[in-house]
This record gives structure tokens, sequence and C-alpha cells, in this order.
């Protein structure tokens, strides 16, 4: 982490710490449509804002025990992942459907592809391509998902998804791998139908 | 060189290997078809999750709030509900005390006529008997 981010993070922290309303509307500000995109691609999108609340209130709930050890950042997705994952512990026991839910998919319906110099066939083509992908994601189990939306999705190093999560390196870089061969052979599957 | 794992070349694709884990692969992959195959399909994948990283999310305007807004709207509805239940025991006891008044004025009422009709009868038969 960059010194000048290091000691933005820090000044943020102390004026959190000291109950700023200023500072913890930067932090909403700054985070809440990081938070919501995280939450829908782990947990799904019919909860979506409710879990950012909830990870809202545990951040705020939990500023003063915050050390500083890593950044506001990785903070921020470590509580929101674990909320999540949470979140995805207390369905699983009320039903085992959400394995194979369609959630992601319908959340990501709404989304629309990067501007593109594709034709309407071929963009329709990538549409497909990404539901498709989409579906294979999210049938992943939620360690291997986990590692793999904060790294291939959200772009985090591997010691960034490790701290994150809290696990080594080493555990991110081997279920990083099973989830991609699970992803690619049910995605090159469905495209080869 | 025997082929990297799978899983290296996983990491190879990231650029998480140290520099000579790094170097090591590239001299591996100029003499090995399969691990160039391989990597390829690694970039192909990691290729499609960046478009859908980079797709657009309509992010609803997410009001979020204040803990001390929150705990004074719970003691609101705290104070709601005692109010509505203290509203509750208050008429159920003043209708309770509304039966029973009705009840006190029956029984006079019913007392009162019976006293009526056996004074009527006790005359009838104080008439007939005086006949």
């Amino acid at each position: 982490m960059a010194l000048e981010e290091r000691l933005k993070d820090h000044s943020l922290v102390q004026k959190l710490k000291a109950g700023d309303d200023e500072a913890y509307d930067c932090l909403c500000t700054e985070y809440s449509g990081k938070m919501y995109r995280l939450v829908c691609r782990l947990a799904g999108s019919d909860d979506a804002e409710d879990l950012v609340q909830e990870a809202f209130m545990q951040i705020y709930k939990s500023m003063s025990s915050f050390r500083g050890d890593c950044s506001i950042s990785t903070w921020v997705y470590r509580i929101t992942t674990n909320v999540c994952q949470d979140y995805l512990r207390r369905k699983s026991r009320r039903s085992w459907r959400h394995l194979f839910s369609l959630d992601w998919l319908k959340a990501e319906t709404n989304r629309e592809l990067p501007s593109t110099d594709l034709e309407p066939h071929e963009q329709a083509e990538v549409r497909d391509d990404m539901d498709k992908l989409r579906l294979a994601i999210a049938a992943l189990p939620p360690e291997q998902k986990a590692v793999l939306v904060l790294h291939d999705l959200e772009q985090l190093t591997y010691q960034e998804v490790a701290d994150v999560l809290g696990i080594v390196v080493g555990t991110v870089k081997s279920r990083l791998f099973y989830a991609r061969k699970k992803v690619r052979s049910s995605f090159e599957g469905g495209v080869q139908k | 060189m025997r082929c990297p794992s799978h899983e290296q070349l996983s990491a190879y694709v990231d650029k998480e290997l140290t520099l000579s884990q790094m170097q090591k692969i590239d001299i591996h992959l100029q003499d090995c078809l399969t691990c160039r195959i391989e990597v390829s399909r690694l970039e192909r994948l990691i290729s499609n999750f960046k478009v859908l990283a980079r797709e657009s999310i309509s992010i609803p305007n997410i009001h979020l709030v204040p803990t001390s807004t929150r705990s004074q709207r719970w003691a609101a509805v705290v104070a709601l509900v005692l109010l509505l239940a203290g509203g509750a025991i208050v008429l159920g006891y003043s209708n309770e005390n509304t039966i029973a008044t009705n009840n006190e004025e029956f029984e006079y009422y019913y007392n009162n006529h019976n006293n009526y009709v056996r004074n009527q009868n006790t005359d009838f038969i104080s008439l007939v008997s005086w006949e």
C-alpha cells in the first residue's frame, strides 16, 4: 500500500474512531457501490441492500477494534465477505436450493456490457457467454467462489485475498486453481453444446 | 525441466510467482506445446472474467441509516408498542367495568321487575282472598 494511501487511511480511521459523522459518510460514499457489487456476486441480489446495511453496521460497531494491520478496503471487504458467508450459511440451513439459485444471474440481467464496437449479434453472443460464466461461478462451493470473485472479478492480489479471507497465499493459489478448473469445465461444456 | 503443475501455470498467468519461477516457466513454454495450450486457455478464461468484471452494475441508491438514528428508530418502535399495549390494557379494563356496571343495572331492574310482578301477584291473590 502506498504511503499516501496509508496516511489517508490512518486519518480516516482516527476520524471514524472519534465518531466523526462526515468520515462515516465518506466511508459510505467510497465503499457502498463496491460492497453492493461484491454482495451481488457472492450472495445474489435478492437481499443485497440489507446485507450491505448489515456490513456497514458491523463496520460501525467494530471500528474501535480496528488496529490498522491492513488497509481499510481490505477490512471492508473482509467484513462484507463474512456477512455474505454467514448469510449463505443461514440460507443453506433453510434450504439447499440456493446452491442452484439463479439469483446472481437475475442480478446480472440488468447489467450492461462495457461499450464495445461489436455488432448486435456478436454482443448477444458475448452476453450469452457471460450468462454461462455467471452460472458456472454461482455453482462453485462458497470458499472457492469467494477466492475467484475477489481475485478475478474484484481484481485483488493473492496477498489481498489472503488478508480478506484470513488464509495463507498458498491456499488462495490452490482454491483459485480448482475454482477456475471447475468454471472452465462447466463453461466450456456449456459453450460446446 | 518437467512440466509445471497446472496450479503453477495458473499462478504464472496471474504473475504471482517469484521472478526465478517466472523465468523457468518462460523457458519451458518455448519448448512445450501442451503447457502453451494450457496457458492460452487460462488466459482466454481470465479475459472473459475481465469482461464480466467491467460490466456496469446498476447500483441502487442505498440509504445507509446511521447507528444513532437506528437506535432512535428502535426506541420509537418500542415506545409505540408499549403505548399500544398500555392503551389496550386500559381499554380492556374500562370495558370490563362497563360490562360489570351493565350487569349490575340489569340485576337491579331484573330484581325490581320480579318484585313488581311478585307484588302484583300478591295483590291479585289478596284481592281474590278478600273476595
